[in-house]
C-alpha cells in the first residue's frame, strides 16, 4: 500500500483512507460487508494513540543528522473468525452444558485450554447465560467419552463460534427447567440448585446440547471460492515506530500501538494477553526469526541460534479495543487469536522505509539485509566467506 | 552395571531443597534439573531448551538464580536450593502470585516457574525496580505466549505491594 | 542425543593442590569445570568428548577478587555477577563490567566465570576484548609452579591457547592505570540479550595536547582469536582526530580483521560493522576531548 502511495504521490495515510472497505462494499471474495465498521475512525484513533503526525514531523527533522534514523509505519488489516467458507458447516460443531443435582454446571466442549483463556471465557459465558456466579460453572476435561465434538481449537473460532453454542446450550438448561415448571423465569442461585435437584430426581441427567447452524446469510461457493468467507471479521490498525541504527544496521521497535475492533471484549486481561503475545511473536517474525536451511534441514534449530525476542528486545506494546458487537458471537464477540500476527511485520517494514527510504520485500528483515541494501561506500573485506557451525 | 574406572559411579549428594534436607543417589554429572524432577519429583521446574537459553529451569542455588539444566548435581552438594514449589515459604511469593494472576502474567505456564524465580531474585536485589531493571532481570527467561508486557506489570505491581507493606 | 551421565566422572577435590595433582597425574585426561555454562551445553547436546571432569567451582583460591594499589587480581572462577558487583572493577574497568553484563542473562552471569570464558577461547567471547585492552596478565598454575603470561599472547589459534595440559588459570591481573582513559564498548548480537556476538568492540583512548597519546582497540568475532588492532592503533597514535583519520582507521581495521560467514552473520556485514564501531569510538573520543 505504501508503495502504491509513493508511486501515485499521496501519503500512506491517504492511500488507505481512499481504499478502506465500507459497509455494503465487497471483499476480494465478493463478500458484502455487513458490519458497521468505520476504518477511517480506527485509523484516526490509531494515529492519535501513536502520535503519528507529530512524530512524522519530528523524525523528518531529526533524521537529517546522526546515525540513528527514526520512522513510523502503518498496517491496516482484517482477520476472519471461524473456519473459512463452508468449514464451520462441515465441522458441524456440537456443544453441551450439564447441570448437577447440586446446581453446579459443567461446560462440555472439545476445546483445548493452553493458556489463552478458553476455560475462563466459556465458563463466563455459561454463567452469564444462566445468571449464576462464575464460581458455580466448571469445564469438563476434553475427554472424548464425555464431551461432544465442538471442533478444533483453531481458526480464531473458540470465543465466537464455540462461545455462542455454549451460550445456547446454557440457555437450553434454563429452558428445560422453566418449561418443566421447577423454576421460575426470575430465580436466585438457591432456587436454581433446588430446581436442578428436583429435575434430576424426576427425569435423570440434566443436559442441553446446541449444534452449529450456518447463519442464513452466510453462503460460500466451494467451486468458485467466492462468497461469505467468514461470518465476521476483526478489524485493526497497527502503528510501529522504529529506529534504524546505521552503525549496526539493526532495527529496533521503540513503540507499538495495536488497535482493533473485536465485537466484544469478553475478558479484558485475556484479550490483551492474546494481542500482546501475538504482536510480540510477529515482531520476532519481522525482525529476528530467520530459519536457516542447509540441504533441507533447519540448522538453527536450538534456542541459542533461533532468535526469538527477549524481554529487552520488545517495545511497549500498547493494546486498545473497540467493540461494535456482532450477531454471530456470544455477547457480540469475534475471534482474535490470529489477528495480531497480521499487522506488525508490514507496519515495521513500512516504518523502516519511512526511516531510511529503502523498501524491503521479505521478512525477517535482518541487519545483514539492511546492510546489503544500503552498502555504504566503505571498504569491502576480501575475506573468504566460508560457512561454519556456531563458534 | 559394572562401573569401570572410566565410568562414573553414582554418589550420594546431600543438599537442602525448599528448606528440607535431601539425600539423593545420582551420577555426579546428572543435571540438577533432572534430579529435581525425577528423583525428587519436583516437577514445577521445567525443561525448555536444555542449553541455558530459555530460563524455564531456573531455580535459586544458595540464593543465586541459576539454570538448573547447566548444573551438575555434584556441584549442588551442600547447597540450599529453592524451586517454585518452595516459593510459597518465601515472603515475596504471595504478592507475586497474586499479581501474576491479576495481570495475566501466565498463559500456558511453561515459562512461569522460571519467571517467578527470576522475579523473586530480581526483587531481592532491587526491591523498587524500574521497568528497565525488570526487563533486564527477566532477559534470561523466554516467553512466547504473553509478549512479556503483563509479566512486567505483575512484577511491578508485586514490588509496589511489597514496598507498601 | 543426550549424554549419559553414567559415562562421566566428576570429582570434587575441593582444593587447588589436589586439583593440580590430578591434572598432572593424567595429562589431558581431566577437564576442569567451573560454572558449566559452556561445558554443560556441549554435554547436554552429546558433544562433550571428555569423560573425566574436575569440579573447580568450589576451590576457594580461585574465587577471590583482590585489590592491590597497582592492580586488581581476579580469581579465574569469579563469576560475571561478582565482576559486575565489585566496586573497583566496575569503576576502573568498566569495559569488563559491561562485557559481564552482556554475557547471557542473570542466571548465566551467576555461574559463568572469567576463567571459563578465557579457557573456552571462543573468539566471540564478550570479556576477552576488554582483557586485551586492559593489558591483562594471566597466572597459570600447575604442580610445576606458576607462570605469568601476557594475555595478548595467550590465544594462539582458533580455540587454542598457551595453557598446558596440566595447567589451570589461577587468576587474571589488571593494572590499575586506566581511570584517565575514555572507554567505549559495544556488542552487536542477534538480539539485545542472551546473544552470541556478531562483532564486539572494547576500546580505550587517551588524548594529550590534542593528539592521541594512547589508543587501544580490540574486537571479538572478527578473527579466529579475539584481536588487538595493533596496526590500526599504530596508525592512530600521535594523530589528531579528524574525519580523514577516522577513514584511515576504518581501512586499517578492515585489513587487520579476518571475519567469516557463519550461522549468525556474514563476513561482509562483520567487516562493515567492525569499521563502524571503530569510527563510532573515534567520534566519541573526539567529542569527549572537545568537551574536556
Amino acid at each position: 500500500m505504501d508503495r502504491i502511495a509513493q508511486v501515485v504521490g499521496i501519503s500512506p495515510v491517504e492511500i488507505r483512507r481512499r481504499n478502506f472497505l465500507k459497509p455494503g462494499q465487497t471483499t476480494t471474495t465478493q463478500q458484502v460487508i455487513r458490519e458497521e465498521i468505520n476504518l477511517n475512525h480506527l485509523l484516526d484513533r490509531a494515529l492519535e494513540l501513536s502520535g503519528y503526525a507529530a512524530k512524522k514531523t519530528r523524525f523528518a527533522e531529526e533524521n537529517r543528522d546522526g546515525m540513528r534514523k527514526k520512522g513510523i509505519g502503518i498496517a491496516a488489516f482484517l482477520h476472519g473468525a471461524g473456519f473459512t467458507g463452508s468449514g464451520e458447516r462441515y465441522l458441524n460443531s456440537l456443544v453441551g452444558v450439564e447441570a448437577g443435582a447440586d446446581g453446579n454446571v459443567r461446560v462440555l466442549v472439545s476445546s483445548a485450554e493452553f493458556g489463552q483463556g478458553t476455560n475462563t471465557v466459556l465458563c463466563q459465558i455459561a454463567a452469564e447465560a444462566l445468571g449464576l456466579p462464575y464460581e458455580s460453572v466448571a469445564i469438563a476435561q476434553p475427554d472424548t467419552t464425555v464431551v461432544p465434538n465442538s471442533g478444533p481449537t483453531v481458526a480464531s473460532r473458540t470465543a465466537m463460534i464455540v462461545g455462542k453454542l455454549v451460550q445456547s446450550a446454557a440457555k437450553g438448561i434454563k429452558e428445560t427447567l422453566t418449561k418443566t415448571g421447577v423454576l421460575r423465569d426470575d430465580y436466585t442461585r438457591e432456587q436454581f440448585c433446588a430446581a436442578c435437584r428436583e429435575y434430576i430426581a424426576a427425569h435423570g441427567a440434566l443436559k442441553s446440547y446446541a449444534r452449529y447452524e450456518a447463519p442464513g446469510d452466510v453462503y460460500w461457493d466451494d467451486e468458485k471460492y467466492r462468497g461469505e468467507a467468514y461470518a465476521a471479521f476483526a478489524w485493526a490498525v497497527y502503528v510501529a515506530e522504529v529506529t534504524v541504527d546505521l552503525t549496526t544496521y539493526a532495527v529496533t521497535v521503540d513503540d507499538f500501538v495495536a488497535l482493533q475492533e473485536v465485537g466484544k471484549v469478553l475478558h479484558p486481561v485475556l484479550a490483551e494477553g492474546q494481542i500482546t503475545g501475538g504482536v510480540a511473536q510477529a515482531i520476532g517474525f519481522a525482525l529476528y526469526e530467520k530459519v536457516v536451511w542447509q540441504n533441507g534441514r533447519m540448522i538453527n534449530n536450538q534456542m541459542t541460534n533461533y532468535i526469538m525476542p527477549t524481554s529487552v528486545d520488545l517495545p511497549p506494546i500498547r493494546v486498545f479495543f473497540e467493540e461494535l458487537g456482532n450477531v454471530h458471537g456470544a455477547h457480540g464477540a469475534k475471534g482474535i487469536g490470529e489477528l495480531p500476527m497480521d499487522g506488525p511485520a508490514p507496519a515495521i517494514v513500512n516504518a523502516v522505509e519511512d526511516a531510511i527510504g529503502v523498501r524491503f520485500h521479505s521478512i525477517p528483515l535482518l541487519p545483514e539485509d539492511l546492510f546489503e541494501a544500503l552498502r555504504p561506500a566503505s571498504v569491502e573485506q576480501e575475506a573468504p566467506s566460508s560457512t561454519r557451525g556456531a563458534a | 552395571m559394572n562401573p569401570s574406572p572410566e565410568t562414573g559411579a553414582k554418589c550420594e549428594v546431600l543438599f537442602t531443597v525448599n528448606g528440607e534436607a535431601k539425600k539423593v543417589l545420582a551420577h555426579p554429572m546428572e543435571r540438577l534439573l533432572d534430579v529435581l524432577r525425577n528423583e525428587l519429583e519436583l516437577t514445577g521446574t521445567k525443561e525448555g531448551c536444555g542449553e541455558g537459553e530459555c530460563g524455564s529451569c531456573s531455580v535459586l542455588l544458595d540464593g543465586m538464580l541459576v539454570n538448573s539444566c547447566l548444573v551438575p548435581v555434584a556441584q549442588a552438594s551442600g547447597a540450599s536450593i529453592v524451586t517454585i514449589e518452595g516459593i510459597s515459604a518465601h515472603a515475596l511469593m504471595n504478592p507475586l502470585q497474586e499479581a501474576f494472576l491479576e495481570c495475566g502474567g501466565a498463559q500456558c505456564g511453561i515459562c512461569t516457574p522460571g519467571m517467578i524465580l527470576a522475579a523473586v531474585h530480581l526483587l531481592e536485589k532491587k526491591p523498587e525496580p524500574a521497568l528497565a531493571d525488570i526487563r533486564e532481570g527477566l532477559a534470561g527467561n523466554l516467553c512466547r505466549c504473553t509478549g512479556y508486557m503483563q509479566i512486567f506489570e505483575a512484577v511491578a505491581r508485586a514490588a509496589r505491594r511489597r514496598v507498601r507493606k | 542425543m543426550r549424554s549419559d551421565p553414567a559415562e562421566y566422572k566428576l570429582v570434587s577435590p575441593g582444593n587447588l593442590q589436589a586439583a593440580l595433582s590430578l591434572l598432572a597425574g593424567e595429562p589431558a585426561q581431566w577437564l576442569p569445570i567451573a560454572g558449566g555454562t559452556d561445558l554443560m551445553v556441549l554435554y547436554s547436546a552429546g558433544k562433550l568428548p571428555n569423560r573425566k571432569l574436575i569440579n573447580i567451582w568450589n576451590i576457594p583460591e580461585l574465587g577471590q577478587i583482590e585489590v592491590f594499589p597497582d592492580r586488581v587480581r581476579i580469581g579465574a572462577a569469579c563469576t560475571y555477577t561478582a565482576l559486575r558487583e565489585h566496586d573497583i572493577v566496575s569503576r576502573e574497568f568498566p569495559l569488563l563490567a559491561m562485557a559481564a553484563s552482556w554475557t547471557g542473562g542473570i542466571a548465566n552471569q551467576n555461574r559463568g566465570t572469567l576463567g571459563g570464558n578465557i579457557a573456552n577461547a571462543s573468539p566471540a567471547a564478550d570479556s576477552l576484548p576488554a582483557l586485551l585492552v586492559y593489558d591483562a596478565e594471566l597466572t597459570l598454575i600447575s604442580v610445576r609452579g606458576e607462570r605469568r603470561v601476557d594475555y595478548r599472547s595467550f590465544h594462539t589459534g582458533y580455540k587454542q591457547t598457551a595453557l598446558a595440559a596440566d595447567e589451570l588459570i589461577r587468576d587474571i591481573s589488571l593494572p590499575r592505570r586506566f581511570s584517565g582513559y575514555i572507554s567505549h564498548a559495544r556488542k552487536v548480537g542477534t538480539r539485545n540479550a542472551q546473544a552470541i556476538s556478531k562483532v564486539c568492540l572494547a576500546a580505550l583512548g587517551q588524548i594529550a595536547n590534542g593528539a592521541i597519546r594512547d589508543v587501544r582497540l580490540a574486537l571479538g568475532s572478527v578473527a579466529p582469536i579475539p584481536l588487538r588492532l595493533n596496526e590500526t592503533e599504530h596508525a592512530l597514535t600521535g594523530k589528531r582526530i579528524e574525519p580523514s583519520l577516522i577513514d584511515t582507521a576504518r581501512k586499517c581495521a578492515a585489513k587487520e580483521i579476518r571475519p567469516i560467514g557463519d550461522i549468525r552473520s556474514t563476513a561482509r556485514y562483520r567487516a562493515a560493522v567492525a569499521g563502524n564501531l571503530v569510527a563510532e569510538f573515534l567520534e566519541k573520543f573526539a567529542a569527549a576531548e572537545a568537551n574536556a
